[in-house]
């Protein structure tokens, strides 16, 4: 009985014979581990005390930030140091394994193989994952010691459990961290069989695991725009521990803590969406467990396996070697270019034959080593093929079923106003269900084709004779330009050639109708000469520049997965996405709280920036109109009782943001848009935002005119800044008829906010001068004034209508105020006794032809004067 | 008991025991003999459970002794290398054994201790050889295991040591019947501590018998015919079992196994006019054993 009881105690004794044997090994790491942990834990906490602290009467005051920080990194690299030790635990837990004299001391000690596994992975890790705990622990009091010091007046949530709970997460997300590249170490180190041989393929395999891994995953990324590497790199995360160690950094950061203050961090934190913390942490570390536990019963079974005379191989599994070896050989052609393939396979043989000489301690059988090695070329190419080929095994094409969707996070790089992006989460499930169908389509729309840029809308323009030149930022993508656009030769000849190539995706019309204003002097009013004479342009020739959008579509499942896709959508495209967000609440929502942040924080900024502590009772408030953002066309009041007037801002604007639907998006009569000196952000104010507007009109904003609108100067108009003494300003204005423009887009043929394309040869054109007499547009032109009071600077319709281009800024007239356009056209012929509207582009508005002289009328004596209108550039 | 049943270890290409079958009982003092590589150590080796035999059974009272640890708890094996304890001292290798063998007698350390004197503070790594061979082999005697094995275990050991620790090895088997299982190279050792014996080579046994046995079975004969025209050959001694046949002008040179009568009897049909018999020593079996085997001592004399 005697002797059985200590048979059961023999693992535990061996356990502790490796914690005795390796005692200096242990006195080092439990040093660092308690230089590390309290070095870093205690300079948080002195920044922490120096950020709170704003008395200068306060001793924390005057607190060192800069030498907490220094601390801080001190703390890092011991901590660093310690962590990398677990190598060398593993290594030492394990000496029977690589060395010779000491195989028959332990193995014949009276253990069988799987006691002495465990008991000599118990003996490193104790001697590796102890002081660690340790030490955690001593953070852990130093923080909840020091907490009770903090205060920082502005941050509420900054609570001492807070503090420890960001603080479990890093401690305990690093402690799993360790065990698994301890579990690695000893996996790799029961399948070496000398040190040399242990250690550089534990550093190696380490490195190479996240290093391989991200160089696929990169490439991947970069032949499929809609993955992005942002998201597809997370299993890395999860399969190594260098990976891990990364993604767990990018869970503290998302959690806010990445700053050496935990203070910022829980109130960023408090603004991260849920879903994105503690169930991605808790996976996060299930998996990381999982994983360690499949490599220590892989360790298990192969220590029990392997003969105690195989030490001194230098790989006792020679399957070690060729994985290593293989993800060498990966990462280096992954890294390089396709475009420099020579170089990349050269290298990569270089390396690849220098491990071989390495292992085989020369040059014996070298032959199998070069079939080896074309063998792992073939397989890394072969595996691209096979990605590619399945289309990455279907995950490009993949879209989740409605039904498994938990949430669905929709990301418009910029909304389809060409606005601020929109950011929105949702979990309805129709919501759910419209946009993954509405993924299906722009995944069948992109069926069969190499990219995914504007090829649809390529297609269709080009089949109604309109030509888009679409350009890409992520793949540099131009489509062929049409014949007539090089008819001359010399593409230089173009205008704005040079422009349009330009790699930053700025885009421009490659007609101008307004060439008064163009550098390159397209048309000159006073000359009457035009530039376009080395050029020309079908009579039915109609091009399209376009630069593309990005969306961004990240399902959550109901199993905890996260699916994210990117992609580059045509501007119909981005419509209907922005239709399916429009009609939710969340939309108007999500608008209104960015107001209410925007209004907040700058009271917020206010209340810390200045010594006072209350917020100004008076402020001043300002709008200008959509399209124009001059500071001498904004209107601005002083609003006094600014906390409740702003409240009652928000609140008013909250409601009318709930009522908002994509009808009333899509066609809007735009009135104000909030901007710098606002207190609200860049946020448009629709004219179906009455409770918005009864609160801007008790503040004394009252509606822009129409020449405010449009920017025009009208001494006439004397509500706004817009009077200059002496000055004056021709407007171009110019009326194109549907057909003879064209948007980018197909369902919503007059768009302005995508690019305008247009047929100049089927335009009436005026230059009215302007600023210069005193009567007011309204009185002088009331057909021109009712034009402009009704044009649409923001407007999606598939009706037929007049686009109105006025000093080079589109805008469409709505069909139900057509008779507004012809009227000026019919009146505008009258205008002048030789004058041209159009060549049979609008029936009823067509003026017979009239050659004649030009009158310029005289301006200088202080009378605005009309030009001709102007045909056929 | 010890016992190999035809017990088979290789090493990759190389066979270090070829269906090997041994029995050693209990209470013996066991010689292991054979030329470099013959699979002395290997057998010490599979008898401690560090070796796994690829083909056969290891057994030690009746259970096979890999993985076994009551078994091996009934094991001690010196071998023949001292680096490994080099980073204790003689009070923490007494220490470290003593976890693992419940048996372990404090009282017969310290009088093996006592008896040699040897440093109980001091690393082992300051120790001579033979200081760390006289360390290791009074603790292992000190575990008080039924078995001990001993692989050159003596190796640098001064002559006035060599016998107080063959003494204490003795009282060990005297006094507790504890089996000893040695090999050596050095035959006289083996001759003087051994009461059996197996001749090893190239993973074969050539014998194994009892050394007192051993050393009567054997002969050296010098022999001389009267008719000296007459040329001997082997053939002309059909009773002799000739491990060595030499000639020497008419003096004839033979190393045959059988006892002395047996050997006189075989060639008194020649009526020599010369005929000395006398037994060999284990050294010189050990050479003419192996010789048979094809392990030969005079490569170099032609």
């Amino acid at each position: 009985m005697k002797a059985m009881s200590s048979a059961i105690n023999f693992p535990f004794r061996n356990g502790l014979r490796v914690l005795s044997q390796n005692r200096k090994m242990t006195i080092v790491t439990c040093i660092l581990y308690l230089l590390g942990i309290p070095l870093l834990v205690g300079g948080a906490i002195w920044v922490m005390l120096a950020e709170s602290h704003t008395d200068p009467g306060d001793p924390f005051y005057y607190a060192d930030e800069d030498a907490a920080l220094i601390y801080m990194a001190i703390g890092g690299c011991c901590l660093a140091a310690a962590v990398f030790m677990g190598m060398f635990a593993a290594i030492n837990a394990f000496t029977e394994l690589w060395s010779k004299p000491k195989v028959d001391m332990l193995c014949s000690l009276p253990l069988t193989g799987t006691q002495r596994f465990f008991s000599n992975l118990a003996g490193g890790a104790g001697m590796y994952l102890i002081p660690y705990l340790a030490s955690a622990v001593l953070g852990a009091i130093m923080l909840i010691a020091a907490t009770p010091l903090i205060h920082y007046q502005n941050i509420d949530d900054l609570t001492l459990g807070l503090l420890l709970y960001y603080y479990f997460l890093a401690a305990f997300g690093l402690f799993l961290l360790m065990l698994l590249y301890y579990a690695l170490a000893a996996l790799v180190t029961v399948c070496c069989g000398t040190l040399f041989e242990s250690i550089y393929t534990n550093i190696l395999l380490n490195l190479l695991i996240p290093g391989s891994m991200a160089a696929i995953l990169a490439i991947i990324a970069d032949q499929n725009a809609a993955f992005s590497f942002e998201y597809i790199w997370y299993p890395i995360g999860h399969m190594s521990p260098i990976g891990g160690l990364i993604y767990l950094f990018y869970m503290l950061e998302e959690l806010g803590i990445d700053s050496g203050s935990w203070a910022y961090g829980g109130r960023a934190a408090t603004q991260t969406n849920v879903h994105a913390l503690l169930p991605t942490y808790i996976r996060w570390a299930v998996v990381i467990v999982i994983l360690a536990a499949v490599l220590v019963l892989a360790a298990w079974q192969l220590y029990i396996r392997r003969k105690a005379e195989y030490v001194g191989k230098p790989f006792v599994y020679i399957a070690a070697y060729y994985v290593m070896l293989t993800l060498v050989t990966v990462c280096i052609l992954c890294l390089l270019s396709v475009d420099v393939i020579g170089p990349s396979l050269l290298f990569s043989a270089i390396v690849y034959f220098v491990m071989e000489v390495i292992r085989k301690r020369g040059f014996k059988r070298f032959w199998l080593s070069a079939v080896t090695y074309i063998a792992t070329v073939a397989c890394t190419v072969g595996l691209f093929f096979l990605l590619d080929g399945t289309d990455y095994f279907g995950r490009a094409r993949y879209v989740p079923a409605k039904g498994s969707v938990s949430s669905v996070h929709l990301e418009l790089k910029t909304d389809a106003r060409g606005a601020g992006s929109v950011d929105l989460e949702y979990t309805d499930r129709d919501v759910i269900a419209a946009v993954t169908a509405y993924h299906k389509e722009l995944l069948q729309a992109r069926t069969g084709r190499q990219d995914d840029v504007c090829i649809p809308i390529d297609q269709a323009l080009t089949e109604q004779r309109l030509y888009s030149i679409s350009y890409s930022e992520t793949f540099g993508y131009h489509l062929p330009m049409p014949d007539w656009y090089r008819a001359d030769g010399d593409v230089r000849s173009y205008p704005n050639y040079d422009e349009r190539q330009d790699t930053s995706g700025q885009d421009y019309d490659w007609f101008d109708p307004n060439g008064f204003y163009d550098d390159e002097g397209i048309w000159n009013t006073k000359s009457e000469t035009f530039k376009y004479a080395d050029w020309t342009i079908p009579s039915d020739g109609i091009g399209d520049y376009s630069s593309t959008t990005y969306i961004e579509l990240t399902y959550y499942t109901v199993t905890g997965s996260v699916i994210h896709r990117s992609y580059a959508v045509t501007d119909d495209e981005l419509y209907r996405l922005q239709a399916i967000v429009q009609d939710t609440p969340l939309y108007g929502e999500a608008q209104a709280n960015g107001m209410d942040r925007s209004i907040d924080g700058r009271f917020q900024q206010w209340d810390r920036t200045n010594d006072c502590s209350t917020i100004p009772y008076e402020i001043e408030f300002a709008v200008h109109p959509k399209d124009q953002t001059s500071m001498s066309l904004r209107q601005t009041v002083q609003v006094t009782n600014a906390p409740a007037e702003l409240e009652r801002f928000k609140a008013a604007y909250r409601a009318d943001m709930a009522n908002m639907t994509a009808e009333k998006w899509r066609t809007p009569h735009t009135l104000f848009s909030t901007g710098d000196g606002s207190y609200a952000g860049e946020y448009d104010i629709y004219d179906c935002c009455t409770e918005t507007l009864k609160v801007l009109r008790d503040w004394g904003i009252h509606a822009f005119t129409p020449t405010q609108r449009i920017g025009m100067m009208d001494q006439g108009d004397k509500t706004a800044q817009t009077y200059e003494t002496g000055l004056y300003q021709v407007t171009g204005i110019a009326i194109f008829p549907a057909g003879a423009y064209a948007s980018t887009s197909l369902d919503y043929p007059a768009a302005t906010p995508g690019m305008m394309y247009y047929q100049p040869q089927n335009a009436a054109y005026w230059d009215i001068i302007s600023g210069t007499d005193p009567r007011p547009l309204k009185t002088r032109y009331p057909e021109l004034y009712d034009l402009l009071d009704a044009l649409e600077p923001t407007y999606l319709t598939n009706e037929s209508c007049y686009c109105v281009v006025v000093n080079d800024k589109p805008y469409i007239l709505p069909a139900e105020k057509s008779s507004l356009a012809e009227a000026v056209i019919r009146k505008g012929a009258n205008w002048y006794y030789d004058t041209q509207i159009w060549q049979g582009a609008v029936p009823n508005a067509i003026v017979p032809y009239e050659q004649g002289g030009t009158t310029y009328g005289d301006y200088q004596n202080g009378y605005d004067e009309v030009y001709e209108p102007e045909l056929a550039y | 008991m010890i016992e190999l049943q035809g017990t088979t270890k290789t090493f990759g290409d190389f066979t270090a025991l070829d269906r090997v079958d041994l029995k050693i009982p209990n209470g013996a003092a066991y010689g292991l003999l054979g030329s470099n590589g013959a699979g002395k150590s290997t057998i010490l080796r599979l008898l401690s459970g560090i070796y796994k035999p690829e083909g056969g059974r290891v057994l030690i009272d009746g259970e096979d002794v890999f993985d076994n640890v009551a078994v091996k708890q009934k094991v001690f094996f010196i071998n023949d290398e001292t680096i490994q304890f080099s980073s204790m001292t003689l009070k923490e290798l007494k220490n470290f054994y003593r976890q693992f063998y419940p048996n372990f007698s404090d009282a017969i350390f310290e009088k093996l201790e006592g008896a040699i004197k040897l440093p109980m503070d001091k690393k082992l790594s300051a120790f001579s050889k033979g200081m760390k061979r006289q360390a290791i082999i009074i603790t292992g005697l000190a575990c008080c295991t039924p078995y001990l094995l001993l692989d050159e275990a003596v190796d640098g050991v001064d002559p006035t040591m060599r016998i107080i620790l063959k003494r204490m090895l003795i009282d060990a088997m005297c006094e507790r019947g504890m089996t000893a299982v040695i090999s050596s190279h050095n035959l006289s050792e083996i001759n003087e501590m051994c009461d059996s014996a197996a001749l090893l080579h190239q993973g074969h046994i050539i014998f194994d018998r009892q050394l007192d046995s051993l050393k009567g079975s054997v002969h050296k004969l010098q022999l001389a015919i009267a008719d000296r025209s007459r040329v001997l050959t082997r053939e002309d001694l059909p009773g002799l079992d000739i491990l060595h046949f030499a000639q020497t002008q008419s003096i004839y040179h033979i190393i045959a196994r059988g006892t002395e009568e047996a050997l006189r009897e075989a060639i008194a049909p020649l009526h020599p006019v010369v005929a000395d018999i006398v037994p060999l020593t284990l050294e010189e079996i050990f050479i003419y054993e192996l010789e048979v085997s094809g392990y030969e001592s005079n490569v170099l004399s032609d």
